[in-house]
Formats: C-alpha cells, structure tokens, sequence
C-alpha cells in the first residue's frame, strides 16, 4: 500500500482536468476510521458469543457461563485497548464510544429478544399502551408509579409506534437504542470539551459504561434510560454557556438560554433521579466556581481563562454570571414547578418508600440495631468466589484511583470548576458502596451508579492521560495499554458482578420471582387470556411476576400496600380462607385472584412472593405453602375460570357478602 | 442533490422535502415497512434538527453537538408539544403528524428567517461525509454478524418457550340473570395434536359434553347454552386426558360477564 502510495507520489504529475479537481476541493476529507470497522466485527462476534451462551444457559449446559463471559470481554477488552491507544484519530474513538454503547445494548437485547421482560420495562409498556388507547399522558400506572408523573419515554414510544405501524416492543428498541447511541457520543463530546483530549474521552467514556447498571437497566424500556442522554445534552449545552473546557468562541447568551429551556424542560419531565442529580451537580459547580473564582481574584491570578467567566455576552450582575448559576435556577425552579403541581404524588409514591428505607436502614446499621447485609449474596443467592474476586479486583482500582484524581484536580487552582466538581461527584463512590451493606441501600446504590460513574471516569481518564504521557518504547506502550485494557475489562466485569443477581445475569429455566427468570409460557398464555377476556382496570392479587405481565399486557391494576392496615397479600398466606381476607377483598375492590402453584416449589429468588410488605418479605425460611395458594378452589364463592397447570385465575364476583365469609377446606 | 447540497439553506430544504414526503407516507396506502423508512426521520430526527437550526446558526455549535441537539429536541417536541396538546385534543397518529409536521415547517421558518437576516456564516453541510469501502464493508460485516447473533438468541428463547408444554381450559360467564349462560374454552400448547374430553356438569348432573381434537396451538370454544344450566349450584368443566381429569373450572351462576 505504502509502495504504491510512493509510485504515485513520485510519478510526473499529469494534468487533470480543471472539473475534476474543483469536485476533489469539494469532496469532504475521508474520516480516518482506523481500526474501528475491525473492531466493530470483533464486537459483533462477542455478540454472537454471549447469544450462544445464552441459549446454552436456557438449556442449563455447562458452557453457558464460558460463551457469556469470553463474550463480554470480547465485547469490551479490544475496544478499551484501542481507545487507550495515542494514535486513534478522533473520528475513530468516536466510532469505537458508539460501537461500545450500541455492542453492550446488544446484550441487553439479547437477553430477552422477543419481549420485555423486566418489570420497569413492562411498566413502560403499560403507559405507553394505556396513552395510545386514550390518548392522555399522566395516566394511573400500577407497576412503577413514577411513570404517570414522566411521559417522555412514553410519549415519544406512542408516536413512532403509531405513525410507523410498529408495535410497542419494537418501538421501544429503538428509542431506547437511539438515546443510549446518543448518550454515549454526548459523554464524549462532554469529557472530551472538559479535558480537551479525544483520548481522554474515549477513555472515559470505556470506563462509564463499567458502572453496574449500563449493561441492563440503563438498557431497558425505562425512563431512566431516556433521561440519560437529555441530561447529557443539558450538560453539553451548559458547558456553552459557562464557556469551561474547549472555548468555542461566543454565543449570543439567548440562543444557549433558550437550548437550555427546552432541555431543562425535556429533562424535567422525563426522570425525576436525573433531573434531581443534574441540578445537585449543578448546584455544586456553582459553588466550586465561586470559591474557585473568588479566591483567585483575591490572589490577582486573573488570567484569560475563558472558564472564569460566561462565555455567553448576557446583561446582568456580576454574581448571575458564575457558573451555571442560571441553568441551575432554572431547573430548579421547572422541577420544583413540575414537582408541585403535576408529579408530587407519584414522585413521593416511588421515591418516599426507598429513602425513608435507606436512611432508616443507614441508621440502624450506625447505631447497630440492624446488622450489615451480607456482602455478594441477594435473597439467598450467591456470587460463586470467582466472582466475588472479580467484583472486588473491579472496585480496588477505582477507589485508588479517587485520591490521586483528587490530588489531581484540586492540587491546581487554575484548573477549571468542573474538573473539581467531577472530582468530587467521582469521590461519591465509597459511599454508595457503604450503602451495599444494607438491603434498602442495595437499589439507591444501583440507582446513583450512572451519576457517580461520570465523574469516576473523568479522574479515570485524567489519570491513565497524565500516567502515559511520557514517551516510551513502542513495546512498552503496547504492553501497558494492554494491561489497562485487561484490568478496564476486568473493572467492566465486577461492575456487572455487582449490579446484577446471579440468576438474571443470563437467561435460564424458569425460577420463582426471579424477574426475567419467571417468564414462561404459561404466564405469557394467562395474560394473552385475560387480554382478550377480563376486564381491563379491575384489581388484581396476583405473585410479582404475574402481576406484571396482567398489568402490561391486559391492563390489569395488581393491588399493593395495605388495605384497612393490613397487607393485601395477607390473603395469600394461610391455610384458609379467612373473613379478614374476605374483608381485604371487598375492601381493596378485587376482581380477581391469580395464583401461581409454582410458588410453593422454592424460595422467591427476589426476597418476595407478591410485594415488599408481604408478610415475611425478604425473611422467608421456607417456601409459601400448597395448601395456602389452594384454598380458594376451596372456599365458597371462588370462580376458577381460567386453569393451565400452575396457573389459576379466580374471579371474586360471586363471593358471598363478608360477614357470611365461610371457612377454608 | 447536488444543487440542494450547495445551497446555503440546503439542509433546511432537504429537511422541508421528507417531511412532505413523511407526511405522503401517512396518507397514501402504502406498505408498513416502507411507511416505517419513510415516516421514521419524522419522528425521530426533523423536528429536532429544525428546532436545533432555528436556535443555533450554522457553524455556532459543531456537528457532534448538533447531532445530539436534534435527537433530544425531537424528544421534546413530542413529549412537550404532546402534554399541551393532550389538555385539548385526545393524541392519535393525525394529531402526532401535525405536531410533527407543524412544528418542523415552523421551526425551519424561523431557521430561514434568522439565516436570513443574521450575518453571513457558511453553509451547513448536509452531505454524509466520505468513508472508504474498507470501512463500510467492516461495518456491514458486523451489522450482519450482530444480526446473527440476535437471530439467534431469538430461535434460543423460542425454543425455551415452546418446550413448556400445556393446555388451558376456561370458562366465562355470558348474559346474567335469567339469560345467564357460558363459554368453555380449550387452548392446545402441547407442542401437536391432541385429543381431549371436556365434561361439564351441574351438581352433579352432566350438560354437556364434548369431544375435541386440537392441532399444537389452536384454540376451541364450546358454549353452554342458558337453559341448561338451573339454580345456584356451580357449572363445573372437566378436562380429561387419558382418562383422568386433567384441568377443572367452575363458575357460580349469576356471576358477572
């Protein structure tokens, strides 16, 4: 190639016709891919590694555990090195960030690729199902009730789904597939303007995706998953008007403040975590610019920094121009707006139950009225020791990693506020992992995962920039991009350790509430009936599982919590039918009793049967008993209307009146 | 394409162009898929790039950016044009294309209007820019083998599914009161064909019985007719299979349809 190049170059030059060269002026320059088609395929074929282990593990064989994870780091090991590399091009780690994002979608896909599965994601299908019947937003939503509160994910769902004929599951992989391609080029134009480095950004960007929840729940059909890269926009756009990291030149200050509007307003109305994450980092990058700001004008280390002030022309105060001081008002105040007046119900409703958990939890585990949860182990399931070791080799090196990207970022004052707010974000990690050691503190940890990991992957990448900026033997370099690449796979693996349940981490046979793991074709027939015969909106008692396919797909409300002060699944457990369950029944209007006798075989893998107030939630010693689930087929009154083996539906409309509630078998 | 490319307001034009022929797709009788190619830029990307344009000048932010400004805002157009349209209109396909269409045809107007009277910055470029047939043929390659891939993870879970063998039996309620009768149904998931015996009876006395033969996967309803179900006591069906009774379902007279 390169002799040929040279022939040409040293051949006599003929003359080309004056057309032919105008064309070639005109023609954009070829984007230098490098190595990122090559890469793309090796991608693909970890791909086709993890879809067989997949399969292998539907039929329980021995080498699903091997193709899974040779996939994975085949997904993940090449494409890291790479973008450790000096010589990449821009272009190329772009290309390589988005095969990255869109490869590890492809796990996701192939987990479950013919519906969803997941209980969020089936919760999406509902709303956005329920908005293109009636054709409202904020409508009532029984599986997860933040959505009635949110709509964008099922707003944007319903219109392409509905003006393109597809139908929703397909609609929703390509949101989903859209935002997650978009997330990952807006987290590399984001660490790419902050530092000013394409490697630095392709770098951190291979490290964001290691947090435990980008393979599967930042994946799925959820709100989340859509919030992600609006946040990542707003940030984008927010760096334009603070003017920090790669100046661009300047904007007249009403075109960023109305990109912003839209944005904040998108935001707000997509997730409340992110919109609340969002505006607490932007609250903390304000401070950081005063305090930062101010004590440089103290020591008169003015410089021309484009960082100090906005980079917008903007009328105005002094004060208003520091930081993203206007954008954090403003989405402050649309979400404080949006809070009060539209979603404060069900924002409480989801959110309220967790934190109060977790802080209770916390405080019990400090003042010792509550034990620690054990480490690796959910509901009775357990990490085998290899990947125990690998959960805790992936989270060594990041929390070394913390001081000495703090040192790094603070040690200067001339270096920019976001650099020591990420910082700081990055610094949050130790303590989401101290959350672990509670069961309620489990999920928020989870949850803060997507957040926290942007600054880790900034004191990532500054860090592996600073560390190889020397010069070094051609065999040195390789040697030591490789061993980065090798413990970044490594990091990408105990991330995924640690953010998922053994038994969900690949499809397999059928287990009792195990989420993805309980789906069966019988669930699937019984919610294809009640589709097709029951009536939609009634109430429902029904096993989680169950419960979730019943409200997706047939537009049933499964009842949850308490009724009269007493848990609604409380009619599920005892040998009889009792005139207190007669009296929750009536009480809480429900139609039907869905029972799944598959129950009584195991332990729920999720800690629960039904819900989180259940009797015995994440306690249980021995499984729920037969005799317990059958009663109703018993009790006077039940309708058995529908039978497929394990699963049974009960129509309650015949029972006799509560006080003539007679007793069991 | 050539003249369009040149044109200083091009890529406005070219985003006017398929909308127009989005909304051609809508409302002419042709084939999903290619509603779903044509009508998809809509819905996914031109309200966004036009809201992006109509903000931000050419050359004003760079091309990453603005590619990531055109995804969400077609996210907001929809999510926020939506909840204030939902307050007065039910929102259907008509109502999503005129948001759509609407807001696309308005927010090029103002990018047109600002180009126009704004100072003189260079043209966006609206051509793809140049990749070598290396790179596609790589690209292509693994687009096939990450299809493969889902193909065949897609034939792993059916054949999971289709490994969980059963047969339902129900029964509903039709009519009430005095015209209350029944529907019994049969659904074969045996994975082929087969025989089956349904028995219903009331306290004790047979109605009805039948003798079906279901090929794997199809569905039978027989119904009960009013006259033959009398008083309180519950209908029962019997499902039997080699002689045993295999599924039962009940249902007390004078329940709800």
């Amino acid at each position: 190639m390169s002799a040929s190049r040279a022939s040409a170059a040293s051949a006599p030059a003929r003359p080309r016709p004056a057309g032919r060269e105008a064309r070639k002026r005109e023609m954009p320059a070829r984007l230098s891919m490098g190595s990122a088609p090559l890469l793309a395929v090796v991608a693909a074929a970890g791909l086709m590694l993890v879809a067989l282990g997949n399969n292998a593990a539907r039929e329980s064989l021995g080498s699903a555990p091997l193709l899974f994870w040779s996939g994975l780091s085949l997904t993940y090991g090449p494409i890291a090195y790479r973008l450790l590399s000096r010589s990449a091009s821009r272009a190329e780690r772009i290309a390589l960030v988005l095969i990255l994002g869109m490869a590890l979608y492809g796990v996701k896909i192939l987990h479950s690729p013919v519906s969803f599965d997941l209980h969020d994601e089936l919760g999406t299908w509902r709303q956005t199902s329920d908005l293109i019947a009636n054709g409202h937003y904020l409508s009532f939503n029984p599986l997860v009730e933040g959505y009635a509160g949110y709509p964008t994910l099922s707003s944007v769902t319903a219109a392409l789904a509905q003006l393109c004929h597809l139908n929703i599951f397909h609609a929703g992989l390509i949101m989903i597939g859209i935002a997650r391609a978009t997330l990952m080029l807006a987290l590399f134009l984001f660490l790419e303007r902050v530092t000013g480095s394409a490697r630095c950004a392709g770098v951190g960007a291979a490290i964001y995706a290691c947090n435990p929840s980008f393979l599967y729940f930042d994946s799925q059909f959820g709100y989340e998953s859509l919030a992600l890269p609006v946040a990542g926009a707003l940030l984008l756009v927010t760096l334009l008007w603070t003017g920090e990291g790669r100046p661009e030149g300047r904007r007249p200050w009403l075109e960023v403040l109305a990109a912003l509007a839209v944005l904040i307003c998108t935001l707000t109305v997509t997730h409340h975590m992110t919109s609340y994450a969002v505006l607490a980092f932007l609250l903390a990058w304000v401070a950081t610019a005063w305090l930062v700001g101010g004590r440089l004008s103290r020591r008169a280390a003015i410089n021309s920094r484009s960082w100090r002030w906005p980079l917008v022309e903007m009328p105005g105060p002094g004060w208003i121009r520091v930081g993203p001081l206007v954008p954090a008002l403003l989405l402050a105040a649309t979400v404080a707006a949006w809070f009060f007046l539209v979603a404060h119900k069900v924002t409480v409703a989801e959110l309220g139950g967790t934190l109060t958990g977790v802080v209770e939890s916390t405080v019990g585990l400090i003042f010792g009225s509550h034990g620690p949860k054990t480490l690796f182990q959910s509901s009775g399931q357990t990490n085998s020791f290899a990947a125990r070791v690998l959960a805790l080799a992936s989270v060594v090196p990041l929390l070394l990693a913390i001081p000495f990207g703090l040192w790094r970022t603070w040690r200067r004052g001339s270096n920019p506020p976001i650099w020591k707010v990420l910082a700081l974000a990055g610094s949050l990690f130790p303590v989401t992992l101290g959350l672990r050691l509670t069961l309620e503190g489990t999920e928020t940890s989870q949850r803060a995962s997507e957040f926290v990991f942007l600054g880790l992957a900034f004191l990532v990448a500054i860090l592996v920039e600073g560390w190889s900026d020397r010069p070094r033997r051609h065999l040195a370099t390789v040697g030591r991009n490789a061993a980065l690449a090798a413990l970044a796979t490594v990091i990408f693996l105990g991330g995924f350790v640690i953010g998922e349940s053994p038994v969900t981490r690949q499809p397999g046979p059928f287990l009792v509430s195990a989420e993805s793991r309980s789906v069966s074709s019988e669930g699937l027939a019984a919610s294809h009936f009640a589709a097709r015969n029951l009536r939609p909106y009634s109430e429902i008692l029904s096993d989680r599982p169950n419960a979730t396919f019943l409200a997706s797909y047939a537009h049933l409300n499964p009842l949850l919590g308490y009724v009269a002060g007493v848990p609604v699944t409380q009619v599920f457990f005892g040998r009889t039918f009792t005139p207190e369950d007669r009296t929750i029944i009536g009480d809480g209007h429900i139609r039907y009793i869905v029972v799944d006798g598959r129950q009584s075989r195991s332990l729920p893998v999720v800690g629960i049967y039904f819900e989180r107030y259940e009797p015995h939630a994440f306690a249980h010693r021995k499984p729920i008993g037969e005799a317990d689930l059958q009663k109703f087929g018993f009790a006077h009154g039940f309708n058995r209307i529908y039978s497929n083996g394990p699963i049974v539906i009960y129509d309650t409309t015949s029972l006799p009146p509560e006080k003539h509630a007679p007793g069991g078998p | 394409m050539k003249r369009l490319a040149r044109h200083p307001a091009g890529d406005l034009l070219a985003v006017l162009i398929l909308a127009l022929a989005a909304l051609l797709a809508l409302v002419l009788p042709i084939p999903d898929p290619v509603r779903a190619v044509v009508v998809a830029p809509l819905a996914l990307l031109l309200p966004g790039y036009a809201l992006t344009a109509a903000i931000f000048p050419p050359a004003a932010i760079d091309r990453g950016l603005r590619v990531i400004l055109t995804v969400v805002c077609t996210m907001s157009v929809i999510s926020l044009g939506g909840l204030v349209l939902q307050t007065v209109v039910s929102l259907d396909t008509a109502v999503y294309a005129g948001l759509l269409l609407v807001s696309t045809a308005g927010f090029v107007a103002v990018a047109l209007r600002r180009r126009a009277t704004g100072p003189a910055v260079p043209a966006l470029r609206s051509r793809l820019p140049r990749v070598g047939i290396g790179p596609v043929a790589g690209f292509a390659i693994a687009l096939v083998l990450a299809g493969a891939a889902i193909a065949v993870a897609t034939s792993g879970q059916h054949r999971q599914l289709e490994h969980e063998r059963f047969t339902a039996l129900w029964i509903l309620p039709r009519g009430t009161g005095n015209d209350f009768s029944a529907t019994v149904g049969l659904q074969n998931e045996e994975g082929s064909t087969r025989a089956y015996e349904l028995r219903v009876a009331q306290n004790g006395r047979p109605i009805r019985r039948w003798r079906v033969r279901l090929g794997a996967g199809q569905e039978w309803e027989g119904s009960l007719a009013a006259s033959a179900i009398v008083g309180e006591a519950p209908v029962i069906a019997s499902l039997y299979r080699e002689g045993l009774v295999y599924r039962r379902v009940a249902l007390h007279p004078g329940g709800e349809a």
